[in-house]
């Protein structure tokens, strides 16, 4: 089969399994006695036919752009990165600490630093996992959940202890003027954070597909094995995806710091890695699928906010239908091939008849 | 003496979910199903035991629903891994993500709330009659949660089924080689759904533990990682019921630590918060440099 049709095929699957989902919602909605139809205009349609609608989904994708390529790229080596949360607070929180203390430099290198140092930090908190999978087989699920809740406790120690705002909550000193992302829109709904992630997203295509280290981490992710026979140097691969994983899972920590907030408050993430998770599963590790995927959830989120405050449904069932989607998507290889299956059992019973 | 006992009572209190959660799911891991969403199954079953006793009165069936969640919960993973063949991470990823985010839904439908559900019915506790009465130590066996008692019983329970029975031996046989397991009359899909569910129940059991018999609510996001670190039990315990109630007591005391530290001792909370966390990766970095030894020892000898 050709590329072209496969793209076809599993676009028009992952299409009809967020139908599916949305269907499994509606039901939720139907018992809880609300109408679907209505929750679903305000959650898809409504932001759509706004100019501040789109500039708000789109808004709130940016950083789940960031964490859904920070997973895709390491799902894509077989690696189970969950610890994207924990690297983007210790990116956010490095980005917070240069973009005050570094004020007095001109403002093109003072933000370009800032944002550096965030993707610095997400890759060394990432290097952790990385080196005690490669050397000593630990496998990565439970360190990078273990290092997420010690991200939350130390960002806050330090936060708390070092670097608080006298007078403030829990959070830094403000960022230096001369850090601030370029906003695009009214005030923190859309910054050049939305032009960084989309360089990543064709920068890490490119990487993926047209370099020799795409290949091997391909290879990797496919067969492991069969990788290490046909000489990879599979750890060497291992540790640079995660490396870059860290770093993109910094970037998104950088740019909450210096496009939205322009301070880091502690636990400041909703859980932004975790629905990069479920942009990267529904987007199939692909980092444009990701994106469509982390776009469409903004686009949810923002509705979200809108059901709140028109309806009786909570910003909550947002969640549960992402979840939702997440399975699906997920299973779907596996629902298709249950329903050809099926197909074939009803055509056969019919040409015995 | 009165603090020893309280830091015992912590120890147990905090040793009972994380020790039913590594239990149960050592079956899972050794039939070859992997079940990442432990934390998510118990997060299920805390929730709905919460709901039910509240609903009911009845702090019972609240806990007879609770193990009902688990055991659905760890059926449905059984048969996304299974008959759906979907990646074993993926799937527990998805319940753990469904978890955390329905219960919060929920508890905004029922108790108009997103942090804390109003207290409901807890299971009573269990005065022993003959141990309680030792001097000095009685209090610990005063007013225990029946689901602690139900420890040791479980863990010998799982001991003896995984070892003693045909179905343990199906159980290992399934995870170490299911083809072989499978020409041998061995019926694997149905000992890894079984195996699984038993995981599910005792993570039903946690979960209702943490609501119902603990603190007397539910909390979002209550279990707190301690899913996860029933699988880092499981590792350091070296898939044996006994090996993983002794790693269950020893995280159960860095989560006491945690607890009861927090005000005595001049160290900043936070600090304290990572005592379990970054204890289970130290346990779990030095049970697989122990475990390599060995298998360079075997070899050696061999």
């Amino acid at each position: 089969m050709s590329a072209a049709r496969t793209l076809i095929k599993n676009v028009y699957q992952i299409l009809v399994c967020i139908i599916a989902a949305l269907f499994i919602g509606a039901i939720f909605l139907l018992i809880q006695g609300e109408n679907p139809l209505e929750i679903y205009y305000y959650l898809i349609i409504n932001p759509l036919t706004s100019g501040l609608g789109i500039i708000k989904s789109l808004g709130k994708a940016t950083p789940l752009i960031f964490t859904g390529l920070a997973v895709a790229v390491s799902f894509k080596c077989g690696l189970f990165n969950i610890g994207v949360e924990g690297q983007l607070l210790f990116g956010g929180l490095a980005a917070a600490l240069v973009g005050y203390y570094g004020s007095g430099l001109p403002a093109v290198l003072h933000v370009t630093i800032s944002i550096l140092a965030g993707m610095a930090a997400g890759m060394v908190y990432a290097f952790i996992p990385a080196i005690l999978k490669v050397k000593l087989m630990v496998h990565e699920v439970i360190t990078t959940i273990m290092l997420n809740n010690i991200a939350t406790a130390l960002t806050a120690f330090f936060i708390v202890n070092y670097f608080r705002n006298p007078g403030q909550t829990a959070r830094t000193y403000n960022v230096a003027e001369s850090a601030h992302l370029l906003q695009f829109a009214p005030p923190e709904h859309l910054n050049l954070g939305f032009v960084i992630a989309i360089a990543c997203v064709v920068s890490l295509y490119i990487l993926l597909n047209k370099t020799p280290y795409g290949l091997k981490l391909n290879a990797i992710g496919k067969n492991p094995v069969a990788a290490r026979y046909s000489g990879i140097h599979s750890n060497q691969v291992v540790i640079i995806t995660m490396l870059i994983s860290g770093a993109l899972a910094g970037l998104c920590g950088s740019e909450r710091i210096l496009g939205a907030f322009g301070y880091m408050q502690v636990n400041f993430s909703p859980g932004y890695g975790f629905d990069g998770i479920t942009a990267a599963v529904i987007g199939k590790n692909n980092p444009v699928g990701a994106c469509v995927a982390a776009i469409f959830i903004g686009i949810l989120q923002y509705g979200g906010t809108t059901i709140n405050m028109m309806t009786n449904v909570p910003a909550e069932f947002v969640q549960v239908l992402i979840a939702i989607m997440f399975v699906l998507v997920a299973a779907q290889e596996a629902i298709f091939h249950a329903l050809k299956g099926l197909r074939r059992k009803r055509g056969k019973k019919v040409s015995v008849v | 003496m009165m603090a020893l006992i309280s830091i015992i009572t912590g120890i147990l209190v905090s040793t009972t979910p994380i020790a039913l959660a590594g239990i149960g799911g050592i079956f899972g891991e050794r039939s070859g199903i992997t079940n990442i969403g432990l934390e998510g199954t118990m997060l299920f079953s805390a929730f709905f035991a919460a709901l039910c006793s509240f609903m009911t009165g009845s702090p019972w069936l609240g806990l007879l629903t609770g193990i009902m969640a688990g055991v659905l919960v760890s059926l449905l993973h059984a048969f996304l891994c299974i008959h759906v063949r979907i990646n074993h991470n993926v799937s527990g990823l998805a319940i753990n993500i469904i978890a955390s985010n329905i219960t919060v839904y929920l508890m905004g439908l029922y108790f108009g709330s997103k942090g804390t559900t109003p207290g409901c019915p807890k299971v009573p506790g269990v005065t022993i009659p003959g141990l309680s009465n030792i001097p000095g130590f009685g209090a610990i066996f005063n007013n225990i949660s029946l689901i602690t008692l139900l420890v040791p019983v479980i863990c010998i329970l799982a001991h003896y089924f995984l070892n003693k029975t045909s179905f343990g031996l199906h159980v290992i046989a399934s995870g170490e080689n299911p083809q072989a397991a499978h020409s041998l009359g061995i019926q694997v899909k149905r000992t890894q759904y079984i195996a699984v569910m038993i995981g599910g129940f005792c993570c039903g059991l946690a979960g209702a533990f943490l609501s119902i018999s603990y603190l007397g609510m539910f909390i979002k996001d209550m279990t707190a990682s301690r899913g996860f670190i029933a699988i880092a039990t499981i590792l350091v315990g070296r898939y044996k019921p006994g090996g993983v109630l002794l790693s269950g007591l020893l995280f159960g005391f860095a989560v006491s630590l945690q607890i009861s530290l927090q005000g005595i001792i001049e160290i900043p909370t936070e600090i304290v918060q990572c005592i379990p966390y970054v204890l289970t990766i130290l346990v779990v970095v030095g049970s697989v440099i122990r475990d390599r030894k060995r298998k360079i020892m075997i070899t050696e000898a061999g």
